[in-house]
């Protein structure tokens, strides 16, 4: 079970993201019986079949065996993954425009994803990409997040359009994601 | 506002007609009767009553005729096997039509755009999705789950061309009617004659016909005359398009279901593409329309669009007659059937006692006689007044109960409708299926208007879990209820499922048509609204039914159920195309609503799908309508000075990362294997981007400690593969178009900034910061002397290379080649440039290969064949050999600060180009090391280096300077230095030092002695040596920067020359010094010599100090010899002062006061140079050759040794003093100081060479510093507002306090002088040794006083060596002069014989003033200066004295 995290300048410029691998166990009845499986978004064999049909013989494409099982990571479906979250602002947008809350929990849902998010004062964005309901831990991984964020922010050459590379910040985010998703 | 029901959901009536119909009318060439009556519908101005009998006035009445036997036969088929056909069936309409359809509307789009027209009919909706409703609404088959298609009436219809119309309608009434038990067969009946006008009946037999026709089979029938059209036909008038309609099954096979739409006769003409002018769902025109319309001859047949050709009076009386059908029996009888059932349900209820009350389904009040009488006009007067539940005798055909059973087949025989519907409810359900009454009911009352009457049937049914979800939302008003009933409406498809891949495409058509049904019967500004967020509907019916993976599929076939898995294969593909019609129509709806991110995504989704349904021009439509969305910015709700605060440019918006790529890898790929190489080659290149930083986010993803991101390849791989693939087959199969194109790279390989040209004199071995420090030496030497500068080497020579060093790095994450990598060379010529091919020589790397993100520096060597002023403007190379590209050398100029214009906005000066001057070769040199091999040196050794130089210039060289590093010891031999050693000379020698520490100057290579010449001609060489000194032990190089130029006041140039040496040690010198315990001398030095290496012939040759105070006294046994491998020879010598220059300490000491006063007041010293100093020099030698250090190298290395030792040591304990100002604050020289040289050679391999131990201080001083430092603590400071200021004045003061400058000792040294052994007989009594205790004052310039006092107390310890005790005069006082010394004599009184420890005494000393000699006058004033100490004896060494008792003893 996999969680995406995004964090968005008030621009909606990605600052950092985060792919996190739980290892607790998928709450299976969660799940809505509405939530088809995300269609196999790289059923590409597209460089394969050319590359045998130009003769190369250089690259057999590992790249088209994910897909299926395997869930999102990088490579093709990372765009879709992406896709989704911004696809998201849009409701989250709306949400902010009505509620006073900076925690806006499932806000938004887009086949077995459900997004999560999570606005600070200075109108950065916080998105999550989850399957499962957890919304404590969530709350709690945001909280962590902002606290880290805010960090981040004192440093006085950043800005809010400057990318978060800090491996400190990136360490700490990991080790919240450990310990609430 | 009553709703508007889509068509699928209004009453459905089947026409079974005679053979002699069909004859008629294919006859008129007229379509089947089925069709010609459906182009007369909807109805306009329709009443239908409620329950209540209020009136509900319809605008538009819909309804559908359609052919019985059709209807029939397609009951037959198996459900799932005919939901699966229609999936196929319309997903290859869409396929077919898909790339006209994005052609038209590119084109309009292109069209809108060039007009700046806004308006366009597919505005708002998309042709895709208007033929998916189509397909879906024109759904006419009965299904199991639902009622609408279940037939509603059946006309029979006969003509009066028939030979016995009568018998012909008994035939047809008599016809057993073949459907499945599941059809609700409760349908009015009615009878039709068709009476054409070349009838072989007159009309008033037809009239009689029809008499009797009604008086057998009642008042539902009626007598249509019709003139029918002949030759020539009328003209065409324009009537609503049928829906298309699923072409009935082929009867062999179902695996190849025909694409292809069922033939259409000729009078019905079926346009290739949906248009505006048929509309899919008719509601406004219909008969009226065309009765109301005279369509003049002359005027154009309407193009495209279904036509029927009748005569004006034919359509009158058809549309008369379908009138008359709906409101004067249908109508009535269906408002019948609710009211029955809607009592008979709530007699139901009561009986059974349900828990649901019932009631709610009939009106409470009693029906108003005004219906009986209606009903009872129209069905005649024998059961209608009977609502109870009493079967009545049928009057015709079968009897009730069979019709209600499930019998398969029964008869068409003419069951009274009232009657069997009375027999239907008594049993409650109509067949196996789950359409019962209550669902009939619930479906009548909908098509009737009655929706208060409907809605609660719908409730109750959908709390009972038996549908009207999918209804409830067309008929509720909007609130967020409605999403729920959307979604259990969905979500019970699914459970509805008997197992889990049961039905997919049967519940996918299903969805589909729920979907379609909501998305045309809620209005649009309802349906999109926030509330209702119709358009997630539909993608949650298009998600809703799960299909199942190919790997569970294929476990299912494994091993017997293969053709159950192979079938669901099928239908997996066939439910592709529909459902992906619902996400595309969802992803235009938002873009509609302004939701575009949303939007996107679903486009993108619905690409993909299509995509993979191979519906590929559809899928490119929506990729780049999900690119275009994407792309587009949004418009954000943030302040405008957000962006301006930032410093970015809002309109360059960057997103994800992933997105744009990921789409257009797609498109490419998309367009490759649809033939267009080009558009994907230009998608690809787009792909091939700059990779983020190392560290971002996405390697951060990727270092994620996760199994599942293993075997990942970069994206970048992926990209460059394809676009490599794509451009050579672009390249190779269509050259011309290849040709045009005039591809870009969009990467940029070349570092631009960094690309340097290097000319051959610029030796870039070395590190250029040394190189970079000699020039500044050089500067520094030569600005007091005049003004000539150094010119850079900025002109290549001609017919000679230089290079021009490209940085190349590799933005992408995989690794690339480029191949022909050169430049591109323009002379420039008057402001204008031009190609110099002929006079220039460029090379061409022939292929490189740079990893991910690799940088590396190719040289390309340039050489040009006459002077000429050289543009390097550009880099050229090939892409993967594929694709030529050129990129730009030039770099932006500097930012321009010079007018307020230019300050407010970004001004940049012109770019600059890289520019090489190739002149006639003037003033050049070379300057070489003759021997080039590697140099391995022993520590100190002396170094004899050959140098080369040649003047490759056409002018002269006059004068020539030598620049080295302020470190190295090098000296330039002459003939006249050859006789350097092996002096015969005294052991002692005076040199004079002018004692600063400033570095060495550059030294002018005598020309004369050198080459015999003042000048070196150009052409000639000149050959010299210089010698080294290896003095540090490194390995390093050795750079000479040689400075000429051609004659007196012209600009120098230089040229260098380097060599790489390593320095290893041979010989480890310790020494060190201490009080000396004889007289004559004050120290001595112990000097430890070890060999480090292996050699066995390393041989001490002489040793020397130098100091300008003390002298050093060789003991007669010393001898310098040789030194064994890996042992150590100790030497120790004798020191005492050269009592000569013990008054030169004062001005050196004063000199470094003062400098250092100012320093720690915080001003700039001046920038006097120290006192000159004396330096004494003796040596001592193995043989009687002495090498004389007053001879120029050895002095030369001596000093520069001893320069580097000092300077070093200087820099880092004073850290805050500015290096520069160093040698004018401390000389060289400390006088306390003695150096050692030693001289050490092989012989066998004729090497010598000399260590210099520098830095040992001996003799006491007494913190001459001391006033200076209290002046300044004491001083009033001013506070610096800075803590950095204060605190680096802090260590300065701690640096001085601490420096060789401020020492201080106690002067005093205390040794003991007494016989050894005693030899005394104690029967004579106590023994009186006396002990000598002399006191030696260590300063050489200041007095002291001492108080000597003894201890008379003996305290005994057992164990510890025995104390005598000090008799006679206990404390002693002197006054010692500088290094003046003072015996005490003691006697100490033993009473017995034994060992006694001499210790038990004290020494007080406090220091005065230094005296100045020459006045007499203050001789002897005594002035302490504050310095106490007080010792013991060492702990360490204490003197003993031995008392033997003798003889008495026995």
């Amino acid at each position: 079970m996999s969680h995406h995290l995004y964090l968005l300048s008030p621009s909606d410029t990605p600052l950092y993201s985060l792919t996190h691998y739980s290892s607790k166990p998928a709450q299976a009845t969660v799940t809505s019986p509405l939530a088809s499986n995300l269609p196999s978004w790289s059923t590409s064999a597209f460089a394969g079949t050319l590359t045998a049909l130009s003769g190369a013989t250089s690259a057999t494409q590992p790249h088209h065996v994910q897909g299926g099982t395997v869930r999102v990571g990088g490579g093709q479906d990372r765009h879709v993954i992406q896709m989704i979250a911004n696809a998201s602002l849009d409701v989250i947008e709306e949400v902010v425009r009505k509620e006073n809350a900076m925690y806006l929990k499932s806000v938004d849902k887009f086949n077995e994803w459900t997004v999560s998010a999570f606005v600070t004062p200075g109108n950065m964005k916080f998105v999550l990409l989850h399957e499962a309901r957890n919304d404590d831990g969530i709350k709690a991984f945001f909280n962590d997040v902002w606290e880290l964020y805010v960090k981040t922010m004192l440093n006085p050459f950043h800005t809010a359009h400057t990318p978060i590379r800090s491996p400190v910040f990136d360490s700490r985010v990991r080790a919240s994601a450990k310990k609430y998703l | 506002m009553a709703p508007t029901l889509p068509t699928s959901l209004s009453p459905h009536i089947c026409i079974l007609s005679s053979p002699d119909v069909e004859e008629l009318f294919e006859a008129s060439s007229l379509p089947a009767l089925s069709q010609t009556l459906q182009s007369f519908v909807p109805l306009p101005q329709v009443t239908t009553r409620t329950t209540s009998l209020a009136s509900i006035p319809h605008s538009s009445f819909a309804l559908r005729f359609s052919d019985l036997h059709e209807i029939e036969s397609a009951t037959h088929e198996d459900e799932e096997q005919r939901a699966g056909r229609m999936m196929d069936w319309i997903g290859s309409r869409l396929s077919m039509r898909a790339p006209a359809w994005v052609q038209m509307l590119d084109a309009q789009a292109a069209a809108n755009q060039e007009a700046n027209v806004k308006e366009s009919i597919w505005n708002d909706k998309t042709p895709w999705w208007e033929e998916v409703k189509r397909c879906v609404e024109g759904d006419h088959v009965p299904s199991t789950d639902e009622g609408w298609n279940h037939p509603v009436a059946v006309i029979m219809a006969v003509t009066t061309r028939a030979a016995n119309p009568l018998q012909a309608l008994q035939d047809l009434n008599s016809l057993p009617v073949d459907f499945p038990p599941w059809v609700d067969r409760t349908y009015l009946r009615y009878y039709l004659i068709i009476h054409p006008a070349k009838s072989p009946l007159a009309d008033p037999i037809a009239e009689a016909l029809f008499n009797a026709v009604k008086k057998q089979y009642g008042l539902h029938s009626y007598l249509l005359p019709l003139a029918l059209p002949t030759d020539p036909f009328p003209t065409p008038v324009p009537v609503p398009s049928l829906p298309p309609r699923l072409p009935p099954p082929p009867s062999v096979t179902y695996e190849t279901p025909p694409l292809a739409p069922a033939p259409t006769p000729a009078a019905l003409s079926v346009p290739s593409t949906p248009r505006l002018l048929m509309s899919p769902a008719p509601r406004s025109p219909g008969p009226s329309m065309l009765m109301g319309r005279q369509p003049s001859a002359s005027s154009p047949a309407p193009t495209g669009g279904h036509t029927l050709r009748l005569s004006e009076g034919d359509i009158q009386q058809t549309g008369k007659f379908v009138r008359e059908f709906v409101v004067m029996s249908l109508v009535p009888w269906m408002e019948k059937c609710v009211i029955d059932w809607n009592e008979n349900v709530r007699h139901l209820g009561f009986s059974k006692k349900l828990g649901l009350n019932m009631k709610q389904f009939s009106s409470s009040r009693r029906l108003p006689s005004r219906l009986f009488s209606s009903t009872r006009r129209l069905f005649g007067s024998s059961n209608v007044a009977s609502s109870s539940s009493i079967p009545a005798t049928p009057v015709h055909g079968s009897n009730p109960s069979i019709s209600s059973i499930s019998s398969k087949v029964s008869s068409h025989a003419p069951s009274n409708s009232v009657s069997s519907v009375a027999s239907v409810s008594s049993i409650g359900t109509i067949g196996g299926g789950i359409v019962t009454q209550q669902r009939r009911l619930a479906e009548f009352a909908t098509v009737l208007g009655d929706y208060k009457l409907a809605t609660t049937v719908w409730e109750n049914l959908r709390k009972e879990g038996r549908g009207g979800s999918d209804i409830l939302p067309l008929l509720l008003s909007p609130s967020p209820a409605l999403a729920l009933h959307v979604a259990h409406a969905i979500t019970l498809l699914h459970s509805l499922s008997p197992h889990a891949y049961g039905s997919p495409a049967h519940a996918q058509l299903r969805a589909l048509s729920f979907a379609v049904r909501w998305a045309i019967g809620i209005d649009k500004r309802d349906f999109l609204s926030a509330v209702l967020e119709g358009e997630r509907w539909l993608v949650q019916a298009a998600a809703g039914v799960r299909r199942p993976f190919l790997s569970e599929i294929s476990l299912l076939c494994w091993p017997m159920r293969l053709d159950f898995g192979s079938k669901l294969i099928r239908s997996i593909k066939a439910e592709e195309p529909p459902a992906t019609a619902l996400l595309a129509h969802a992803a235009f709806l938002s873009e509609k609503k302004g939701v575009r991110r949303r939007s996107a995504l679903w486009y993108l989704s619905a690409g993909d799908k299509f995509e993979k349904s191979g519906h590929k021009p559809l899928a490119m439509y929506f990729f780049r309508k999900a690119h275009e969305l994407y792309k587009t910015p949004h418009t954000k709700q943030i302040s405008p000075s957000f962006w301006e605060s930032e410093g970015v440019d809002h309109r360059r918006w960057k997103g994800f990362e992933s997105v744009l790529p990921g789409i257009e890898h797609e498109l490419g790929r998309l367009l490759y294997t649809t033939g267009d190489t080009e558009g994907a080659v230009r998608y690809f290149t787009g792909l091939l981007r700059k990779a983020p930083l190392a560290g971002s986010i996405t390697s951060l993803d990727l270092m994620n400690g996760s199994g599942s991101t293993e075997g990942q390849i970069s994206a970048d791989k992926v990209y460059l593969e394809d676009f490599r693939v794509a451009l050579k087959h672009f390249r190779t199969t269509e050259q011309h178009k290849w040709e045009a194109s005039s591809l870009q790279l969009p990467v940029m390989f070349c570092q631009a900034r960094q690309t340097r040209v290097r000319l051959p004199n610029d030796i870039t071995d070395g590190d250029p910061s040394r190189w970079a420090k000699l020039e500044d030496d050089w500067s520094n030497f030569w600005a007091s002397r005049g003004k000539e500068k150094l010119e850079r080497n900025c002109r290549a020579a001609v017919d000679e290379h230089f290079w021009v060093d490209i940085a190349m790095q590799n933005p992408l994450d995989v690794e690339v080649s480029l191949s022909e990598l050169s430049v591109i060379v323009k002379e420039a010529v008057a402001d204008e440039t031009k190609d110099v091919k002929d006079i220039v020589d460029v090379e061409i790397v022939d292929e490189i290969l740079l990893g991910a993100r690799e940088m590396r520096t190719i040289p390309i060597a340039i050489k040009c064949r006459r002077p000429a002023s050289l543009l390097i403007t550009h880099v050229t190379y090939s892409f993967l050999s594929l694709l030529p590209a050129k990129e730009s050398l030039a770099v932006r100029g500097r930012r321009l600060h010079d007018t307020p214009q230019q300050r407010q906005n970004k001004a940049y000066a012109p770019d600059v180009v890289i520019k090489v001057n190739v002149e006639e070769a003037g003033q050049r040199l070379f300057a070489n090391f003759v021997d080039d091999r590697h140099l391995v040196l022993a520590h100190g050794e002396h170094k004899r280096l050959k140098l080369w130089l040649s003047n490759s210039g056409s002018k002269k060289i006059s004068e020539l300077w030598l620049v080295t590093g302020t470190e190295d010891g090098i000296w330039v031999n002459d003939d006249s230095s050859k006789q350097d050693s092996l002096f015969q000379l005294p052991q002692s020698e005076v040199l004079h030092s002018h004692n600063s520490l400033a570095p060495g100057e550059p030294i002018r290579l005598p020309l004369t002695d050198l080459h015999g010449s003042s000048e070196l001609a150009p052409g000639e060489n000149l050959q010299f040596s210089v010698t080294f000194h290896a003095s540090q032990m490194a390995e390093q190089d050795l750079c000479f920067l040689f400075i000429f130029r051609e004659s007196e006041s012209m600009s120098f140039r230089y040229a260098r020359a380097v060599r790489h040496y390593e320095v290893r040690p041979i010989l480890k010198v310790v020494a060190h010094g201490r009080p000396s315990e004889a007289l004559d001398q004050l120290f001595a030095l112990s000097m430890e010599v070890e060999n480090v290496t292996g050699f066995t012939g390393i041989q001490l040759s002489q040793l020397t100090t130098v100091s300008p105070m003390w002298l050093c006294n060789f003991p007669a046994q010393l001898h310098l010899g040789k030194v064994l491998p890996h042992q150590i020879t100790r030497l120790t010598l004798g020191i005492r002062p050269w009592q000569k220059e013990v008054e030169s300490i004062k001005p050196i000491s004063q000199f470094v006061a003062q400098k250092l006063q100012a320093v720690v007041q915080g001003n700039q010293p001046d920038s006097t140079n120290p006192p000159s100093v004396d330096l004494l020099c003796s040596h001592i030698t193995a043989t009687n050759a002495i090498t004389s250090v007053s001879a120029p190298p050895t002095c030369h290395f001596m000093h520069s040794g001893k320069r580097a030792f000092a300077f070093r040591a200087t820099t880092s304990s004073h850290p805050h003093i500015p290096a520069n100002s160093l040698k004018s604050i401390f000389p060289l020289y400390n006088p306390y100081t003695i150096d050692i040289m030693l001289f050490w050679e092989i012989p066998s391999e004729n090497r010598h060479g000399h260590i210099l131990v520098p830095g040992l201080i001996l003799g006491a001083s007494h913190a001459p510093l001391k006033e200076i430092l209290e002046d300044a603590e004491s001083a009033k400071v001013k506070r610096s507002m800075y803590a950095e200021t204060q605190r680096e004045r802090v260590e300065i003061l701690k640096a001085i306090r601490g420096s060789e400058w401020n020492l201080e000792l106690d002067p005093v040294v205390v040794t003991t002088e007494s016989n050894d052994i005693v030899n005394h007989d104690f029967s004579i009594g106590p023994c009186s040794v006396p002990v000598a205790f002399t006191l030696r004052n260590y300063s050489p310039t200041n007095p002291c006083r001492v108080v000597m006092k003894f201890d008379s107390k003996v305290e005994q310890h057992n164990g510890h060596p025995l104390r005598p005790r000090f008799a006679g005069r206990l404390t002693h006082r002197a006054t010692l002069e500088a290094l003046e010394s003072v015996i005490f004599k003691v006697k100490v009184w033993v009473d017995r014989p034994g060992n006694f420890v001499l210790d038990g005494w004290t020494v007080e000393t406090e220091v005065g003033e230094q005296v100045d000699s020459r006045s007499l006058a203050s001789a002897n004033v005594w002035r302490s200066r504050h310095l106490h100490y007080l010792q013991g004896p060492y702990p360490g060494s204490l003197p003993c004295v031995t008392v033997v008792g003798m003889g008495h003893s026995l």
